[in-house]
C-alpha cells in the first residue's frame, strides 16, 4: 500500500502495524522511513522490541526510534537500556489520564492536553521529522 | 512525504503513541494519513474519532471491501474513497481489506 501512494510533499503517512513481530517480519519494509518501536519495561516487551530492531536493520529501514512507555521510575529507563543496548529516544511517563482517556474511548489529547504523557510525545512528534 | 511504522508487543501502549503522534502532527500542519494495519483495530479511538464512530469505521470497510476481485484504480483513489476524515489535515484508514490491492 505505501509503495502505491503518490509522493506528496508535506504529506505523513502514519502506520499502525500490528501487534508483535510479524507484521514486520513479513515483507520487505523498504517504504519505511522510521520504524517507532514501542516497548514496555519488562523482559517480554523488550525482546519484541529487540526482534522488531534487528528486523529493521536487516530490512535496511532508514531510522529506528525506541519509546520507552509507561515508565514509572529511573530503574525502568535503565532496564530498556540494559537490555537493548541503547539509549531510549524518547520516554514516556506511566501516566493515569491516558489510563482513563482509554477507558473513555477517548484521545488522551482531548482528555488531558496537559498530561505528562501528552507533553512527551509533544517533544518526540517535534523531533519525528527532523 | 515521510512514512513511519509504529510497531511494539500487543499491550505496549503503540496504538497510543500513533495516535497521539498522529494528532500533533497534523497541528503542526502536516497532511497526515494514517492507517490501521492492526488485528486489532484502535486507532481511530486514540485519534479521537470515538468508540461508535470507529465501530462504524470497521463497518464501512467491510461493506465497501468485501473479498473479491482487485480493484481497477489507484491506491490514491482508493485512499480518499474510504478514507475518513478525523480532523482538519487528518485521516484514517483501514488496511487489511487492501491486502490484494492491484494498482490498475
Amino acid at each position: 500500500m505505501l509503495a502505491a501512494l503518490e509522493e506528496k510533499p508535506g504529506r505523513v503517512v502514519l502506520v499502525d502495524l500490528g501487534g508483535g513481530v510479524m507484521t514486520v517480519a513479513r515483507g520487505d519494509q523498504s517504504q519505511i522511513d522510521t520504524l517507532v518501536v514501542v516497548v514496555e519495561p519488562y523482559p517480554r516487551s523488550a525482546e519484541v522490541a529487540r526482534r522488531l530492531l534487528e528486523m529493521a536493520a536487516a530490512k535496511h529501514v532508514g531510522r529506528r526510534i525506541v519509546v520507552a512507555n509507561k515508565v514509572a521510575d529511573d530503574q525502568d529507563v535503565a532496564f530498556i537500556r540494559e537490555f537493548l543496548g541503547l539509549e531510549p529516544d524518547a520516554v514516556i511517563p506511566v501516566d493515569g489520564a491516558v489510563r482513563t482517556a482509554d477507558r473513555l474511548g477517548a484521545s488522551p489529547i482531548d482528555h488531558d492536553r496537559a498530561s505528562p504523557a501528552v507533553g512527551a510525545l509533544r517533544e518526540l512528534a517535534t523531533s519525528l521529522l527532523h | 512525504m515521510a512514512k513511519i511504522a509504529v510497531a511494539g508487543k500487543g499491550g505496549s501502549g503503540k496504538t497510543t503513541v500513533a495516535g497521539v503522534l498522529a494528532r500533533l502532527l497534523a497541528e503542526d500542519g502536516h497532511d497526515v494519513l494514517t492507517v490501521d494495519a492492526d488485528e486489532n483495530p484502535n486507532l481511530g479511538i486514540s485519534l479521537g474519532l470515538g468508540v461508535e464512530r470507529t465501530e462504524r469505521l470497521l463497518g464501512a470497510r467491510e461493506a465497501l471491501l468485501p473479498d473479491g476481485p482487485a480493484i481497477a484504480c489507484s491506491m490514491e483513489e482508493v485512499v480518499d474513497d474510504f478514507a475518513a476524515e478525523v480532523g482538519e489535515r487528518l485521516r484514517i484508514v483501514q488496511v487489511r481489506k487492501f491486502d490484494h490491492f492491484r494498482p490498475g
